[in-house]
């Protein structure tokens, strides 16, 4: 009887602990789903193997269905191609390396809610060349992106300006081969790909230059303004993710999730291996110490590396000359991740669902 | 010729030394310029990557101390505040770790108050964290804070890191307390950065350390370009490689220091945590780095001037050697050039020199005997010469006198010119008095024509009346015999009345025909100038053979007129002057005829038609026209008659009147039986 009582009192204790959350299944059944989109670039170091993570995250998928969204998550190929597509109003939330993000935040109403890294673009060439070497050779470069903003960096210490050298677009994931084949003398891209190659070929390559450099999950405003909690869901999945990879064989198991989205994305398998990914990515997350906080460093004025970015892309025409840097300021939110990480129990920090 | 050869030796052995110690060493100093270039920032790079890595670890290793210490349960559970024995064993402890990590002090620090509740060393000065700093660090989700602050009294930066100490148990993650590493950059880190560097870096290599501010964070080894000492976190780096760590680059440069000394560097951005970043330039003297090439180029220096001097010194005694015997051939010859053929070069010895100098002096020997054999032939050229010069001056003597005969000539032509001149001048007068003359000589001779012209006409009257006379001789005989028979029947006195009006009747048309004779003949006579007419041709010509037929029968001249009766050919124009031009070329004919007694003499008159034209001719067989004569038979007063028979102005009238008074031409030609006169109208 007594043990009858206690199945009882455990169905009902049972009951009441999941009807709630069929409840706030049931919700978004009865009313039309809004998607959130999130845009990450797969070739980009660590943002490629923690948005991976994040992107297997079952429980990021339940809270936000409880907020009434629905997750999904598209790869890009830069960030040019993001910002393409949040100004089409395709895409709510990407990730983005410093100077994209800096063009997104002058033109549109965006808040930079997390930070993925805190690493170095690079120039890398022939082993043994300097930056004034540079002179009339051809450069592989993504216009107006973070390798490009540390070309004009390296070209600068060299006594070199753009115009000196001869600057070939091409996709990042083009230039290990590009480089290797002769057809460009040098490239300037950001984290893996410089790493990789020249770990790859260390008496062939060597980095010309490196440049300070930041990467930034980057939402819409007004989204955010609208879905606060739901923007804390996307931190705290952030949060966990990157807690998650500080484990090898976690980040091991996210590098291979990274290189199947670059195949499946690229439609060929990429140069990279999964050691290299692993390792890169293993830095750079420990760079920014496993957390996605931002720095207060890079919210504050007198900041040399992101206000150089932005006169630099003022420069190349990229963004207005009226463009302040009081602007990019305000789109800092510091207390979304903060506010995440004091609420570290609401927020099950700890609890790793990935499909 | 020393200088000269000198100086060509000289380039030819500087040229070669040039080459062979500047141009190898060149390219070799350029390479090792380059090679060494790149050792260097290789080993700068080397060196700052090390450097910034120890960094990381160094700050790492102090996480890790702050983690280990944060982690004592007496520090988490409160103990340390309440618990002095706690606080007594944890003291030695920090003490401990603070010895052997070589940390300034270890302290642990209520963040309510900002008061230090556990210190290591026991005498260590209280915190030097602001309030503010102590309130911020103590802000829940703030694991970690790190500054810097100036140490006191000693002018160096020190290294601050305060790491939260949370209970397990808070609800609100605020700390129970915070634990505080304090360490001096100058005595903790900087060593470690300079370790064994000097075998790397050299003796001016060199590690500086500044923060984003661009502050001096370490102690430097030289003073700032105005002479002051630096300062930690207060003097400022503002080189170009420290501005460009900053901005969060790295990379190699070859730039001036903060001394404004050119240095290699290579410069590094270091984030120490995600609110602090370093920058750190690790660098070295271009003077030192680039000594071995210095060394290198003054060696280089130093054996090309030596080289040059050996080489020019060389050169002129090679030169001085080589030169000598031609030096002893110049002189020869500047002997020979005196004139003096018998100076000779010494020979020395067998070398080229020696068979340059025989061949010298053979040349000598050969000029020698040219010289005698062309002396010899000047003399007999010389002697020639004046024998041609004498000659030449008779020549001259000549000819001055031709010459002055000339002069003679001149001057008679002179005086000849000048009589012509004079001749001139009257020509010029008559010359201006011709006019009235030729006008006087024109009427001269005008009366002269009119005179001939009376004279032709007297002729052509005399013609006039001795054709008349043969043409009346035989009526007036007939009319004389018929008034004798009548006479006769008279005096018979058979005379009958029809006999009689028979005789009357035929000698009164005898008369008749007699007064028509008179008329036909002056009717030719009479200028009709005022009648031009269109007359035939045919009869015109029969009339005028009519009027000159007595005069040439008489002289047994066979006239015949060949005219083509189907056509008449009719001409305009004056008809009595042309049968009177008819009539002067039909007499010229008979006299002629007459004149050379022709046996059979003829004359042939043939009127014709030719293309359009009316054309007579009269053509005779009397010899023809002397051709010297021919020319000239139309020139007025022209005759070959003689003066006592022509007037010389019967054909040149004839000629005026058909030619001018007609528009016809009247020509003459030779036949190979006389003469042809030709009239076109």
């Amino acid at each position: 009887m007594v043990r009858s009582l206690h199945t009882i009192y455990a169905l009902l204790t049972a009951s009441l602990l999941i009807l709630p959350v069929y409840a706030h299944a049931a919700q978004p059944a009865t009313r039309p789903a809004q998607e959130l989109v999130i845009a990450y670039q797969p070739f980009a170091s660590p943002a490629g193997v923690i948005m991976e993570v994040v992107r297997r995250d079952r429980l990021l998928k339940q809270n936000l269905v409880r907020q009434g969204l629905t997750l999904r998550m598209t790869p890009v190929n830069a960030g040019g191609d993001a910002i393409k597509a949040f100004k089409r109003g395709s895409i709510t939330m990407t990730t983005l390396g410093d100077m994209p993000a800096l063009e997104l935040a002058a033109t549109m109403p965006v808040i930079y809610c997390a930070q993925l890294k805190q690493n170095y673009a690079m120039v890398v060439g022939a082993k043994g060349l300097l930056a004034k070497d540079l002179k009339g050779k051809r450069i592989g470069n993504v216009f107006a992106s973070s390798g490009h903003f540390a070309l004009l960096k390296v070209l600068h210490s060299g006594g070199l300006a753009e115009k000196d050298v001869t600057l070939v677009t091409m996709p990042v994931n083009q230039m290990p081969e590009a480089l290797q084949k002769g057809t460009i003398d040098a490239f300037a891209a950001w984290e893996p790909t410089p790493s990789i190659v020249i770990s790859n070929a260390p008496d062939r390559f060597a980095a010309i230059g490196r440049q300070s450099s930041s990467s930034y999950l980057v939402a819409s405003r007004t989204f955010a303004e609208q879905h606060p909690e739901a923007m804390r869901q996307v931190a705290a999945a952030l949060v966990r993710a990157m807690t998650w990879l500080k484990h090898d064989t976690h980040l091991r198991k996210a590098a291979n999730w990274n290189i199947a989205t670059i195949s499946s994305f690229a439609g060929t398998a990429p140069h990279n291996r999964p050691e290299d990914i692993i390792r890169v990515s293993a830095n750079d997350l420990a760079a920014i110490r496993y957390s996605p906080r931002i720095a207060p460093l890079l919210r504050t004025s007198g900041n040399p590396p992101l206000e150089d970015e932005l006169e630099f892309l003022k420069g190349v025409g990229k963004i207005g000359k009226e463009v302040q840097w009081e602007l990019i300021q305000q789109s800092f939110s510091h207390d979304i991740v903060e506010q995440v990480i004091r609420s570290a129990p609401k927020y099950e920090l700890k609890r790793y669902t990935y499909e | 010729m020393v200088l000269a050869f000198s100086t060509l030796c000289t380039l030819i052995l500087l040229a070669i030394q040039i080459v062979q110690f500047y141009g190898l060493p060149f390219f070799s100093i350029k390479g090792n310029l380059q090679e060494i270039r790149e050792r260097e920032f290789h080993v700068l790079a080397a060196v700052a990557d090390s450097r910034k890595k120890l960094i990381n670890d160094w700050v790492a290793a102090r996480r890790r101390n702050a983690n280990a210490i944060a982690a004592l349960p007496a520090a988490s559970n409160g103990k340390l505040y309440t618990d002095p024995l706690a606080r007594k064993q944890i003291g030695a402890w920090l003490e401990e770790v603070r010895t052997n990590y070589q940390l300034d002090a270890i302290r642990f620090i209520d963040p309510k108050t900002g008061a230090v509740v556990l210190v290591a060393p026991g005498d260590a000065a209280p915190t030097v964290l602001a309030p503010t700093t102590i309130r911020n660090a103590a802000q829940p989700g703030i694991d970690e804070s790190i500054l810097l602050t100036l140490g006191q009294g000693e002018g160096t930066s020190h290294f601050h890191l305060i790491r939260q100490v949370v209970s397990p148990k808070s609800q609100d993650g605020r700390p129970e307390l915070l634990l505080e590493l304090e360490c001096s950059l100058e005595t903790l880190l900087k060593p470690q950065l300079e370790l064994n560097m000097q075998g790397l870096l050299g003796k001016t290599g060199e590690i500086v350390l500044f923060d984003t501010a661009s502050r001096f964070l370490t102690m430097v080894n030289h003073p700032l370009p105005d002479g002051q000492q630096v300062q930690p976190l207060l003097s400022k780096n503002s080189a170009r490689p420290a501005q460009l760590a900053i901005s969060g680059s790295e990379g190699t440069i070859e730039e001036l220091d903060y001394r404004r000394i050119p240095v290699l560097a290579a410069y590094r951005h270091i984030q120490i945590s995600p609110e602090m970043a370093w920058g750190m330039v690790v660098k070295k003297d271009h003077s030192e780095a680039f000594a071995s090439l210095q060394y290198q180029r003054n060696l280089f220096l130093m054996l090309g001037l030596a080289g040059i001097t050996a080489t020019v010194l060389l050169a002129v005694l090679i030169s001085y050697r080589v030169t000598h015997p031609l030096r002893r051939m110049v002189s020869t010859s500047r002997t020979i050039s005196t004139g003096d053929l018998t100076a000779r070069v010494p020979i020395e010895g067998d070398s080229e020199t020696a068979e340059l100098a025989t061949a010298f002096n053979k040349m000598l020997d050969q000029l020698h005997t040219w010289h005698s054999e062309l002396d010899q032939r000047v003399r007999q050229r010389t002697e020639q010469l004046e024998q041609v010069n004498h000659e030449l001056q008779n020549e001259i003597t000549e000819r001055t006198k031709a010459e002055e005969a000339l002069h003679e000539k001149a001057v008679q032509l002179e005086e000849e010119i000048g009589e012509r001149q004079k001749a001139q001048e009257e020509l010029e007068i008559l010359n201006s008095s011709l006019e009235q003359r030729i006008g006087d000589t024109v009427n001269e001779l005008r009366q002269k024509d009119d005179l001939l012209i009376q004279q032709n006409r007297m002729a052509a009257m005399g013609e006039l009346l001795n054709n008349i006379a043969h043409q009346w001789r035989q009526p007036l005989n007939n009319i004389a015999v018929y008034i004798q028979t009548m006479q006769y029947l008279n005096r018979a006195g058979e005379l009958t009345s029809d006999e009689m009006d028979r005789d009357i009747k035929a000698v009164m048309d005898i008369l008749q025909y007699m007064s028509q004779t008179i008329d036909d003949f002056r009717g030719f006579f009479v200028r009709d100038r005022s009648n031009v007419s269109e007359f035939a041709l045919g009869p015109t010509v029969a009339k005028a053979l009519t009027i000159v037929t007595p005069a040439l029968t008489a002289t047994n001249i066979r006239t015949e007129l060949l005219k083509d009766d189907r056509e008449v050919i009719r001409v305009t124009g004056y008809p009595n002057e042309f049968a009177q031009v008819l009539i002067n070329i039909l007499y010229n004919a008979r006299d002629i005829l007459v004149e050379r007694e022709i046996a059979d003499p003829q004359i042939e008159i043939m009127v014709s038609r030719e293309q359009g034209r009316a054309i007579v001719t009269v053509r005779d067989n009397g010899g023809g026209i002397a051709e010297e004569v021919l020319p000239h038979i139309f020139d007025p007063y022209f005759t070959t008659k003689g003066p006592t028979k022509g007037t010389g102005i019967g054909l040149y009238m004839s000629k005026t009147i058909i030619e001018k008074n007609m528009g016809g031409t009247l020509t003459a030609r030779n036949t190979p039986d006389g003469a042809e006169l030709r009239i076109e109208l």
